[in-house]
C-alpha cells in the first residue's frame, strides 16, 4: 500500500510538472497582459503534434523536436501577437476572451482536419528506471528534466535580466513601469512569445508522456487554468507547485477511483478555489 | 394593457410577423423543410438564453450549454421511468414534459448561481466552463444515464418532428418577448447598470446578487426547455448533449446578430445558418475553421454585430432596431 501510494504520488509529480510548465505560460500572458488565452489547450498541442509528425514521419528523435519547439513557440507566438492579441491588449474581458475562443476554435478545426481527429501518442523509449518500489518511465524523467531547467531559466531570466525585469515590473504596476521608460510594447510582445514557448514545449513533452488528440486541447487548457488559479495568479513558482498538486490529485483520483472521473476532479478543484481562495495558494492579491 | 403598449414598435411587431409566417413552415409538409427549421429554432432559442446572460449582464457564460443538455436528460429520464413503469409507448405527448426540461436547468442554475456569480470575468468564464465539463462526465459515467450509450427513447415514443417545431417556435416567441420586457423592466436596468460596472452599481445601491441570480435562473429555463424538445424531437438523448459544437454555434449567432439586443439572437440565427449552408457545400470539413475566423473577425472589427453596426451606422434605424 505504501509502495502505490508512493508511485501514485511519483506520477502526479512527473505528468503535474509539465502541467505546471503549460500553465507558467498562461499565467505570464494572464498576469502581465490581463490576457486569458482560451486557445492555450490549442498552443500546448501545436508542440505535440509538431513532436508527434516529425517522429512519425521522419523518424526524428523527440529530443531534437523537444529544441525546435522553441524556435516554432517563438515565430508562432510573434505571429499570433502582432496579429491577434496585441488589439485587444487593455480591452475588457468579453473581448480578449471571445477573440482567443474564436482562436481556439480555428486552431483545433485545423488540427482535426489536417492530423485527423485520432488518438496519438509517440511509442519512443519504453524503459523504466526502478527505484526501490518505484517504476519511473524514462520518457517521464527526461521531461521531468526539461521542465525543471527551463523553469530555472525562467527564473534566472526573470531575476537577472533587463527584459525579465521590465517583465515583472509591468506585473506589479503597469503604468509606473512605462513611466519609468520600460517599453510596454516590446514587453508584452516579450511576455507573449515566452507564454508560447512554454506552451509549445509542454506540449511536446506531453506527446511523449501522454495520449492526445484533437479534442484534448480543452482539458489540457483547463488543467493549466486550474494550475494558475491554483497556484496564484502571475506567480510563476506557484505555477510549478500548483502543477504537481493537480498532477498529483488527478493521480489519486486515477488510481483510487477511476481514471474517466480525474477531469471532474480537476474540474472540482478549480470551482473550490474560486470559491474558497480565488486569490490561490500563493498569491495576495484578487484581481 | 401596457403589455400591449410596449409591443406596438417596430421591432416586436416585425418580430411576431416573423414567428407568424414561420408557423405556416409545417403546412409544406416538406420533413427536410421542417428538419432544418427546427434546428434553425433551437439554435435561435439557446441564443436567446446566451444573450440573457452575455449580452444583458456582461458575464460570459461558457458553460452555457450545460442547461440545454440538462433539459435533454431531464426529457429523456422523464421519458423512459414513466415508460418503463407502463411498460409502453406514453400515453400523453411526451412535449408536455418540455417546462419541466426548463424548471430542472432552471433549478440547477440556482443551486450554482450564488457562489459561481460571485466571480467575475475570466474566471466566471472558465468556471462555468469546468461546471459543464464535470456535469458532462458525471453524465457519461453514471450508469443510470446511459453513460457514453446516452438513453434511446424510441420504445416509449414516436418520432414527432411537427409537434417539436411548434413548442421550440413558442419557446422562441417566448424567449424574444422575454428578453424584450427584461430590458423594460427594473431587472433590465439593474443589468445594464452591472454591465457598465458592477461596483459603481452596487455602491449606487443595485441589488446586483440578486438581479444576476434572476437572469441566470431566466435564461437556463429557455435553454433547458430548448433541450428537452431536442431530445424528443431525437428520440435519444446522450452526453454530447454537453458537447461543445452546439456550444460554438450559439456564440457564432449571438454575435454574428449583435451581443445584447433583442433582435440579434433571431437575425443571427438565420445568418449562422445562411453562412454554414455556403460554406458545408464548398469546405465540409473546414467550416468550424471559418467560424473561428468569423468569431475574431466580428470582436476585432463589428464587435456589435448586424444590429449593432446598422444602428451604429445608419441613423434612421436606431430607434426603430432594438
Amino acid at each position: 500500500m505504501f509502495a502505490l501510494l508512493l508511485q501514485v504520488i511519483a506520477n502526479g509529480l512527473l505528468i503535474g510538472s509539465i502541467y505546471g510548465l503549460a500553465a507558467l505560460g498562461l499565467t505570464l500572458v494572464w498576469g502581465i497582459m490581463d490576457v486569458v488565452n482560451l486557445a492555450h489547450g490549442e498552443f500546448i498541442l501545436v508542440g505535440a503534434y509538431l513532436c508527434y509528425w516529425l517522429f512519425a514521419g521522419w523518424g526524428i528523435s523527440p529530443l531534437v523536436s523537444f529544441a525546435l519547439s522553441i524556435p516554432l513557440g517563438v515565430l508562432f507566438g510573434w505571429l499570433v501577437h502582432v496579429v491577434l492579441i496585441r488589439q485587444v491588449v487593455g480591452k475588457p474581458a468579453l473581448t480578449t476572451l471571445l477573440l482567443t475562443f474564436g482562436l481556439s476554435i480555428l486552431l483545433n478545426n485545423l488540427m482535426l482536419n489536417i492530423f485527423t481527429p485520432d488518438v496519438r501518442m509517440i511509442r519512443w523509449s519504453q524503459q523504466s528506471i526502478l527505484v526501490g518500489p518505484l517504476v519511473l518511465p524514462s520518457t517521464r524523467l527526461i521531461a521531468f528534466g526539461i521542465v525543471l531547467l527551463l523553469t530555472a531559466a525562467l527564473y534566472l531570466f526573470l531575476e537577472r535580466t533587463y527584459p525579465g525585469r521590465g517583465i515583472r515590473a509591468l506585473m506589479q504596476d503597469a503604468e509606473a513601469a512605462a513611466a519609468l521608460g520600460v517599453n510596454t510594447a516590446r514587453i508584452l510582445l516579450l511576455s507573449f512569445v515566452i507564454g508560447t514557448i512554454f506552451a509549445v514545449v509542454a506540449g511536446a513533452l506531453v506527446s511523449v508522456v501522454l495520449p492526445f488528440e484533437p479534442a484534448s486541447a480543452l482539458p489540457l487548457a483547463i488543467v493549466a487554468f486550474v494550475v494558475v488559479v491554483v497556484g496564484g495568479l502571475g506567480r510563476p513558482l506557484g505555477a510549478m507547485l500548483g502543477g504537481i498538486l493537480v498532477g498529483t490529485v488527478e493521480s489519486f483520483t486515477g488510481t483510487f477511483i477511476s481514471q474517466a472521473y480525474a477531469p471532474a476532479t480537476v474540474s472540482f478543484l478549480l470551482i473550490l478555489f474560486l470559491l474558497v481562495r480565488p486569490a490561490g495558494l500563493f498569491g495576495t492579491t484578487v484581481r | 394593457m401596457t403589455l400591449l403598449a410596449l409591443c406596438a414598435r417596430p421591432t416586436p411587431i416585425a418580430l411576431l410577423l416573423a414567428f407568424a409566417v414561420m408557423a405556416l413552415i409545417p403546412l409544406a409538409r416538406n420533413p427536410e423543410l421542417n428538419g432544418y427549421f427546427l434546428t434553425l429554432l433551437d439554435l435561435m432559442l439557446l441564443t436567446y438564453s446566451l444573450n440573457m446572460v452575455v449580452g444583458f449582464s456582461g458575464y460570459l457564460s461558457f458553460g452555457h450549454i450545460v442547461f440545454w443538455g440538462l433539459g435533454g436528460y431531464t426529457a429523456g429520464m422523464l421519458v423512459t421511468t414513466i415508460g418503463r413503469a407502463i411498460a409502453g409507448e406514453l400515453t400523453f405527448s411526451p412535449y408536455l414534459l418540455v417546462p419541466l426540461g426548463g424548471l430542472v436547468a432552471s433549478a440547477f442554475a440556482a443551486v450554482i448561481a450564488y457562489p459561481i456569480l460571485r466571480i467575475r470575468g475570466a474566471y466566471f468564464a472558465i468556471a462555468t466552463f469546468s461546471v459543464n465539463l464535470a456535469v458532462q462526465t458525471i453524465f457519461f459515467n453514471v450508469p443510470v444515464f446511459g453513460g457514453a450509450e446516452g438513453l434511446p427513447l424510441k420504445r416509449f415514443m414516436s418520432y414527432q418532428i411537427v409537434p417539436a417545431f411548434y413548442w421550440l417556435l413558442a419557446f422562441g416567441l417566448l424567449a424574444f418577448l422575454s428578453s424584450y420586457l427584461i430590458l423594460r423592466i427594473k431587472l433590465g436596468y439593474g443589468l445594464l447598470a452591472i454591465l457598465n460596472d458592477e461596483d459603481v452599481a452596487q455602491t449606487m445601491g443595485v441589488n446586483t446578487t440578486l438581479y444576476k441570480i434572476l437572469i441566470y435562473i431566466i435564461a437556463a429555463f429557455f435553454a433547458g426547455a430548448g433541450g428537452a424538445v431536442w431530445a424528443l424531437a431525437q428520440v435519444f438523448v446522450d452526453p454530447e448533449n454537453f458537447g461543445i459544437t452546439r456550444s460554438i454555434e450559439m456564440f457564432v449567432a449571438m454575435l454574428l446578430g449583435g451581443v445584447g439586443t433583442t433582435l440579434g439572437p433571431f437575425i443571427g440565427a438565420f445568418i449562422y445558418f445562411a453562412i454554414k449552408d455556403l460554406l458545408i457545400i464548398r469546405f465540409p470539413h473546414l467550416h468550424l475553421v471559418f467560424f473561428g475566423g468569423i468569431i475574431m473577425i466580428i470582436v476585432l472589427f463589428v464587435p456589435g454585430g448586424l444590429v449593432g453596426a446598422l444602428r451604429q451606422h445608419v441613423p434612421g434605424l436606431r430607434r426603430i432596431l432594438e
